[in-house]
C-alpha cells in the first residue's frame, strides 16, 4: 500500500460514474485496480466468476472419483460394507467438526476484512490456518493405523494377494473348462515360493462360499485371505501381516493350531470394544471369496479420495498463509515470518505420525515451539504498526476468494464423511 | 490506509461499515456498481450451529440398527449431506446475495457431475447381466 500512503485519498478518480479510463491523466487510481476493469466492482465481480469456473472444474475432478466410487459400491456392496469397519467414525466426524469450525473462523474472517478489522482478520486467517492443521493431525492418526495394518493401496495391500484378480479369472476358466471347480488350483497354482498361500485342505469340488464351514486344518484357505497369524508382541508393526513380503512361516500349513489364528480380521483403527460389537461382521469368511479378493479395492478408493481432499487441504492452508502474509502488511512480516518454520514443523510432526516416526515428530514440535517463540519476540514490532494491512472495504478479493477455496475443501469433506465412514 | 481513507473511497459498498466518511461519492451507483453483503455474525453463528447438529444428527442415524433403515440409510445421509452442503454454499460461500450467474455455474458444473455418475452407474448395471462372478459360479 505504499502508494496508498503516499495519496490519502487517492481513489477519487476511480468513482463508478466516472469514464472507462480513470486512473489515467494524471489521476491516482485505485493500486490494486487493473487497468482493463472500469470499476472495482467490476473486477470484483469478475474475480469472483472465475474462482466459481475454478471450483466448478473442482467439483469435476472429485466427481470422477465420486463416480468410481459409486459405480464401485453399485457393484459390490458388500465389501463397503465390510470394509467400512476400518473406518473409526469418531475420527471422521471430529474431522468434520474441525473443518465446519474453521469453515466458519475463514466466513467470519472475510467479514472481518470486508469491515477493515485488520487484528480480527489476522486471528481468524490464523485460526483457519490451525483448523487445517488438527484436521491433518487427525487424518494422519487415521492414515498411521492403516500404514501400520498394512492396509495400502494397490497390491502392497494386506488383502491383495499378488495374483488376486488373475487368480479368479483363471480360477473361472478352469472351472469352465473342466466343469469340476477346484478352489485350489486357482489359488495355488502359481505362487510363488516365500508366499503365505499353501494347498488347501478343502476337499475339490468344495468352496469358500459364504456358507462354507471353516476348514480344520490350520494353514488353509482361510489363512490364505486373513492376515497372517499374529504371533509379533502387541505395539510392534506387524510386519508379518504383510502377505507379498514375509518369508515363510514355518508353522503356515502345520496342524499347530494353537498359533493360528482364526480368520478374523485385523480391525485396524477400532477400539477393543467396537471390535467386540462387530465380531461377527468382521469375519472375513462373511464375504463371498470373489468379494475378499476386491477387498482390497475399497482402501484404493478411500486414499484417492480422502488423499485429493488432504492435498486440497494443504494447498488451501498454504493460500490462507499466503494471504495472512498479506494482510500482516510489508511492516509487519518480521511476526509473520516464524509462520513459515512453523508450518514446516507442524507438517513435519504431521509426516511423523503417519509414518510411526518419532524423529520426525519431536523436530517438527521443536520446530514449530521455536516458531511461536519467535513470534511471540517479534511481537512489539507487531504493536508498533498496526492497521498496516492491505485488506479493507475497498479490496478483500484474495480473502474472498481464497476463503471460496476453503469452503469448498470443507464442501467435499461433507460428502466424503457419510459416504466413506458412514457405511451402514 | 487510515480508516478516514477508507470510507473515502467509492471502492465497493457495503450495508453496515460505520459510515462517518462523506456519503456523496460513496453512493453514487454508476453501471457496474453493486452492494456487497456483508454477513453478519450472527447469521454466520447460527449457521455454524446447524451445520454441528446435522453432523450430529448424520452421525446419530448410523447408531439405529441397520435392519430400520435398510437400504435407505446411505439416502438420508446423503440427504444430510445436500442439506449441509446448501447451507455452506448459501450463507459461508456468500452465493445468497452473489450474483446468479455464479450460481448457474454451480449448478452446471453439479449437473455435469450427476450425469456422468448415473450414465457410469447405469453403463455398469447393463453389464451386469453379463458377469458371472466365480463365487457364484462354483456353488455345488
Amino acid at each position: 500500500m505504499s502508494n496508498a500512503a503516499i495519496n490519502p485519498a487517492p481513489m477519487i478518480g476511480a468513482a463508478a460514474n466516472h469514464p472507462p479510463d480513470a486512473g489515467h491523466g494524471g489521476r491516482a487510481h485505485d493500486p490494486h485496480l487493473a487497468h482493463h476493469f472500469d470499476t472495482p466492482e467490476q473486477q470484483y465481480s469478475t474475480a469472483k466468476l472465475g474462482m466459481w469456473v475454478f471450483l466448478g472444474t473442482e467439483l469435476l475432478m472429485f466427481g470422477g472419483l465420486f463416480c468410481g466410487y459409486a459405480v464401485y459400491r453399485h457393484n459390490h456392496p458388500d465389501v463397503f460394507e465390510f470394509a467400512h469397519h476400518f473406518l473409526d467414525k469418531w475420527l471422521g466426524a471430529a474431522n468434520t467438526l474441525v473443518l465446519i469450525t474453521s469453515s466458519l473462523t475463514m466466513a467470519w474472517a472475510v467479514r472481518s476484512s470486508q469491515l477493515g478489522s485488520q487484528t480480527s482478520l489476522r486471528w481468524l486467517l490464523g485460526l483457519t490456518i490451525l483448523g487445517g492443521y488438527m484436521f491433518l493431525g487427525v487424518k494422519s492418526v487415521e492414515y498411521h493405523t492403516k500404514w501400520q495394518h498394512h492396509l495400502f493401496i494397490g497390491s502392497t495391500n494386506k488383502y491383495r494377494t499378488p495374483d488376486s484378480i488373475k487368480g479368479a479369472i483363471k480360477e473361472e476358466k478352469e472351472e469352465a473348462a473342466e466343469g469340476a471347480p477346484t478352489y485350489t488350483s486357482a489359488h495355488g497354482g502359481d505362487r510363488k515360493p516365500g508366499m503365505m498361500i499353501e494347498d488347501s485342505g478343502i476337499p475339490k469340488g468344495k468352496t469358500a462360499g459364504p456358507n462354507m464351514v471353516k476348514p480344520a486344518p490350520a494353514g488353509t484357505v482361510a489363512s490364505a485371505k486373513t492376515p497372517a497369524p499374529e504371533v509379533l508382541p502387541a505395539g510392534t508393526v506387524a510386519l508379518a501381516d504383510n502377505v507379498s513380503l514375509m518369508p515363510p512361516d514355518p508353522n503356515a500349513g502345520a496342524a499347530d493350531q494353537a498359533k493360528i489364528r482364526p480368520p478374523f480380521v485385523d480391525p485396524a483403527g477400532l477400539a477393543p470394544k467396537e471390535v467386540e460389537a462387530h465380531q461377527a461382521e468382521l469375519n472375513l469368511e462373511t464375504l463371498g471369496s470373489f468379494e475378499q479378493q476386491r477387498l482390497y479395492t475399497f482402501f484404493g478408493i478411500y486414499f484417492f479420495m480422502t488423499g485429493l481432499h488432504g492435498l486440497h487441504v494443504v494447498i488451501g492452508m498454504s493460500l490462507i498463509a499466503w494471504v495472512l502474509l498479506r494482510s500482516v502488511g510489508p511492516r509487519n512480516i518480521p511476526w509473520a515470518v516464524p509462520l513459515i518454520p512453523g508450518s514446516i514443523g507442524l507438517f513435519l510432526s504431521v509426516v511423523g505420525i503417519i509414518v510411526a516416526s518419532n524423529f520426525l515428530l519431536i523436530l517438527g514440535l521443536i520446530i514449530a515451539i521455536l516458531s511461536v517463540v519467535w513470534a511471540v519476540i517479534w511481537m512489539p514490532m507487531r504493536r508498533n504498526a498496526a492497521g498496516e494491512g492491505e485488506f479493507g472495504p475497498t479490496y478483500f478479493t484474495p480473502v474472498d476468494l481464497v476463503g471460496l477455496y476453503w469452503h469448498l475443501v470443507d464442501l467435499i469433506w461433507i460428502f466424503l464423511f457419510p459416504l466413506l465412514y458412514l457405511i451402514h | 490506509m487510515t480508516s478516514q481513507a477508507l470510507h473515502d473511497t467509492p471502492g465497493i459498498h457495503q450495508y453496515s461499515a460505520p459510515s462517518d466518511a462523506p456519503m456523496d461519492i460513496s453512493h453514487s451507483h454508476g453501471p457496474g456498481s453493486a452492494h456487497v453483503h456483508i454477513t453478519p455474525p450472527l447469521l454466520l453463528l447460527s449457521v455454524y450451529g446447524i451445520l454441528v447438529c446435522l453432523t450430529v444428527l448424520t452421525v446419530a442415524v448410523t447408531l439405529i440398527p441397520a435392519e430400520w433403515l435398510g437400504s435407505a440409510s446411505v439416502w438420508v445421509a446423503l440427504s444430510i449431506a445436500v442439506v449441509k452442503a446448501g447451507f455452506v454454499v448459501m450463507y459461508f460461500m456468500h452465493l445468497r446475495w452473489d450474483s446468479p450467474f455464479n450460481g448457474i455455474v454451480l449448478i452446471i458444473s453439479l449437473f455435469f457431475v450427476a450425469l456422468f455418475i448415473g450414465i457410469a452407474v447405469l453403463d455398469s448395471k447393463e453389464y451386469e447381466k453379463n458377469f458371472i462372478p466365480p463365487s457364484a459360479s462354483v456353488q455345488p
